[in-house]
């Protein structure tokens, strides 16, 4: 195909041969139209319709919106190799190079946090990625046939997930490849990626196939289904991301006393593949059995998912064109029931008008539904987070000053983002609620630094708030080391991963029984009584206790 | 009596959603260059008809046959002399009207110099040259539709069907609207018309197919049912076969209904 600046259109003896650039423009797109593929044309069309901005101001398209969120995305992670630059050239004021286990803790939070972003975007456009009334509508009716449309579907989400994933990775990949190994480039940069891929398709794949089983349910359930599933995947992803700082401490200690808690952290698992591939040391030996089960569950995601995704897919596209079955509502009940509910909490005519505009206008919008459950959520997982930090705080003095971090950084980035809410060229998610229309085209100029800002502090508080909470001992001192270990491992259970102490008495009491008595109670009471097991078998060791002074 | 293939057959098709029927039992034939014209009350059955005859939804009986095949034998090739302009303006808001235009020709493997050039004269046609690289969501109801009236021909398509296809559209643009409908049955087209706009329907159809409560009413020429029924125009006879109650009565109820009180 010859170029604009091809040697073929620069030497070829034309009748003008001095021609304008918009006349040599209009040459070369004329001589270079080429007919793709109709598989090929749908995959970028479903991509550009992720980002779908029906603004009239909006002047980005698909594609630059996509790089500069999977750009701005990649920062806090880059951010963070920044900063742990003198740490692995062992400039730091202990002048100990970085070692392998402390890597191993680094590389947990690069997974986390880009497994977080790609789970949150998976679960936020999951209404996206089911057939749409548009596509049923516009392309049904075109000689396309329906396993072209699917494909075309599942390749665009892939290539979504993929931007994100990459862009939130990549910066930090490339960084920390050439910052702290510098004999084993190739081999790093592949390791992380590889890591970082399976972790993000498992993440992906577990979350689209939990939410696929939901679209199979009547449209009532669905409808009250989908957006609690939504919103408890958010909290969990979110829960993984602020706890990953106070949990990868204590990641060496878990792997060699082969500990089941383990099992319940999916970064683990990625983290072990990571160091597997990585090291031939013992460290990669330990991690070994992580790896192994890292693998079985990105199989048995990826097998769920394309079990499940396809139903939901043909279910949707059923029901878009054809309709679904509607049931009697039984109004007498519900009514009675929602007024008593609301008569004490509600007395004044415009409370209730407030509560019904909200529940059955915004709620039913899934933009404002989408925003509302990730604010909820991350509120959510931030309580707890500085809850669990904060009791944290009575037995640590150290980390006193740094748990302001997440709050603080949050603050910011809630700020910020309700700046990004007026940016008419930002996507879907990101859009603005009020339906007002904005004159200034410059208008989404202004707010993209406060979208980049509020990015850049908001995941990056745990990293901030983990590297300013070292202790002021050097971490590959044995005596540091041990204490490390005992303090998190004993204390930590106890004090820190018992939220239920703090909530039980809130509770009335037959819930608490209840509580108590359920397996999921008993499961994660295990989980502490093992890894106290591990602290007493460390404070027994004879060399613990001389190091200890006893 | 048309004695050439049958551009379309509709035979005793029926369609049933949870044990209520959508459709029961219609048939009629369409020939090359023969404007039909389709109506029948809200909720009567005709988009349920129609999305029988463009393969989106399967008959629960019945069949329907294009140039005397099956159509669901080969949809595809059936779709793609096929041209729909749907009830309602479906179109993609973040695309422009010409980006809207080469998505549906690339998906038609229509080759891109004459997709360019088609898209082209038919933008200029319908007016909107200026508009061409505008969003959609920025085009009003007319401009929408006129849209989808250059999608549905783009691909010179042998059936068309159109649906409410003069929603929102003014004065002139309907009037050249009507002219290419002529136009295109004098090209051999077989045109399904749906519209509730039976003053048009009356003038530009060939034949009117009334459909009330899921059933097909009557198949004739507009004058022939008027002389049949014995009635003045095919509103009178629309409101007849689709019994229809007095439109005075229903408007007076309407008011007492909005006067009623609270107890």
């Amino acid at each position: 195909m010859p170029t604009l600046f091809s040697p073929r259109n620069v030497l070829h003896n034309r009748a003008q041969p001095v021609a304008s650039f918009l006349v040599e423009a209009g040459r070369s797109r004329q001589s270079g139209m080429l007919e793709h593929p109709p598989i090929w044309v749908l995959v970028r069309h479903f991509f550009s319709c992720f980002f779908a901005n029906e603004h009239p101001d909006s002047v980005f398209g698909p594609a630059t919106l996509a790089l500069q969120l999977a750009a701005s995305l990649g920062v806090p992670p880059a951010l963070m190799v920044l900063c742990l630059i003198p740490s692995y050239y062992g400039l730091d004021p202990w002048g100990i190079p970085r070692t392998p286990w402390l890597q191993a803790q680094d590389h947990f939070d690069f997974i986390t946090y880009a497994c977080t972003v790609v789970g949150m975007v998976a679960v936020l456009t999951w209404e996206r990625f089911l057939p749409t009334l548009l596509e049923a509508r516009v392309l049904g009716s075109l000689p396309i046939p329906r396993r072209l449309l699917f494909f075309g579907k599942l390749l665009a989400m892939a290539l979504f997930l993929g931007t994100f994933l990459i862009g939130s990775s990549l910066p930090a990949a490339v960084l920390i490849v050439g910052f702290a190994n510098s004999h084993q480039v190739k081999r790093h940069f592949a390791t992380h990626l590889l890591a970082l891929g399976l972790f993000g398709c498992f993440t992906a794949t577990s979350c689209l196939a939990l939410l696929s089983i939901t679209a199979m349910f009547p449209a009532g359930v669905r409808r009250t289904a989908v957006p609690l599933l939504q919103a408890a995947l958010i909290a969990c992803l979110l829960l993984s991301l602020f706890f990953s700082p106070t949990m990868a401490p204590s990641l060496q200690a878990l792997v060699t006393s082969h500990s089941r808690i383990l099992l319940w952290m999916p970064a683990a698992w990625f983290t072990g593949i990571y160091e597997f591939v990585l090291h031939t040391t013992s460290i990669g030996r330990a991690f070994a059995g992580l790896a192994t089960f890292a693998i079985a569950a990105t199989l048995v995601s990826s097998a769920a998912f394309l079990l499940l995704y396809p139903l939901a897919y043909r279910t949707r596209a059923a029901s878009l064109l054809e309709g679904e079955g509607t049931k009697p509502i039984r109004v007498h009940r519900r009514i009675p029931s929602r007024s008593t509910l609301l008569a004490p909490y509600l007395p004044l005519p415009t409370q209730r008008a407030a509560f019904y505009f909200v529940g059955q206008t915004l709620l039913r919008v899934q933009h404002f539904r989408a925003l509302s459950i990730f604010a909820s959520c991350a509120a959510f997982a931030l309580t707890a987070t500085i809850m669990a930090k904060l009791r944290i705080v009575a037995v640590y003095p150290y980390l006193r000053i740094s748990s302001h971090f997440p709050v603080t950084t949050t603050v910011a980035f809630c700020l910020s983002s309700s700046a990004a809410f007026v940016c008419c060229s930002a996507p879907t998610l990101s859009r603005r609620p009020t339906g007002s229309s904005i004159a200034s085209s410059g208008a989404g100029n202004e707010a993209w630094p406060a979208v980049c800002g509020g990015g850049y502090f908001s995941p990056s508080a745990p990293y901030w708030h983990r590297l300013t909470c070292r202790s002021p001992i050097p971490p590959s001192c044995p005596r540091f080391r041990v204490r490390r270990v005992c303090a998190r491992v004993h204390h930590a259970p106890r004090r820190m991963l018992s939220p239920h102490r703090a909530l039980l008495p809130c509770l009335p009491r037959n819930a608490v029984r209840k509580f108590r008595s359920a397996p999921a109670f008993h499961a994660y009471r295990g989980a502490g009584l093992h890894l106290r097991h591990i602290s007493l078998e460390h404070r027994h060791d004879p060399a613990s206790r001389s190091l200890r002074g006893q | 009596m048309y004695m050439g293939t049958l551009m379309l057959e509709v035979t005793h098709v029926s369609k049933v959603y949870t044990g209520i029927p959508a459709v029961d039992d219609v048939s009629f034939q369409i020939a090359p260059g023969e404007i039909v014209g389709f109506i029948g009350p809200n909720g009567a059955g005709k988009s349920t008809t129609v999305k029988m005859i463009t393969g989106m939804v399967q008959p629960t009986r019945g069949r329907v046959l294009f140039e005397g095949a099956p159509i669901l034998d080969d949809l595809l090739s059936f779709r793609a002399h096929l041209g729909y302009v749907p009830e309602e303006a479906h179109l993609y808001p973040h695309l422009s009207g010409l980006e809207h235009l080469q998505l549906v020709g690339r998906l038609r493997r229509i080759g891109e110099r004459l997709l360019l050039k088609r898209s082209t004269m038919l933008l200029e046609q319908m007016g909107l040259d200026s508009w061409r690289h505008t969003p959609i969501s920025l085009y009003s109801k007319g401009m929408k539709q006129r849209i989808l009236l250059a999608t549905a021909i783009l691909h010179n398509p042998r059936l068309i069907i159109l649906d409410e296809p003069l929603s929102g559209l003014d004065v002139v643009t309907a009037q050249i609207f009507r002219d290419l409908l002529t136009e295109l049955a004098a090209d051999g087209k077989a045109i399904l018309y749906i519209s509730h706009v039976l003053e048009i329907v009356e003038k530009v159809c060939d034949r009117v197919l009334v459909i009330a409560k899921a059933r097909l009413r009557a198949d004739a020429p507009p004058q022939a049912l008027c002389k049949d029924l014995k009635l003045p125009d095919l509103q009178s006879v629309f409101a007849a076969l689709s019994e229809q109650e007095d439109t005075r009565v229903t408007a007076r109820k309407m008011v007492e209904a909005m006067h009623a009180n609270a107890v």
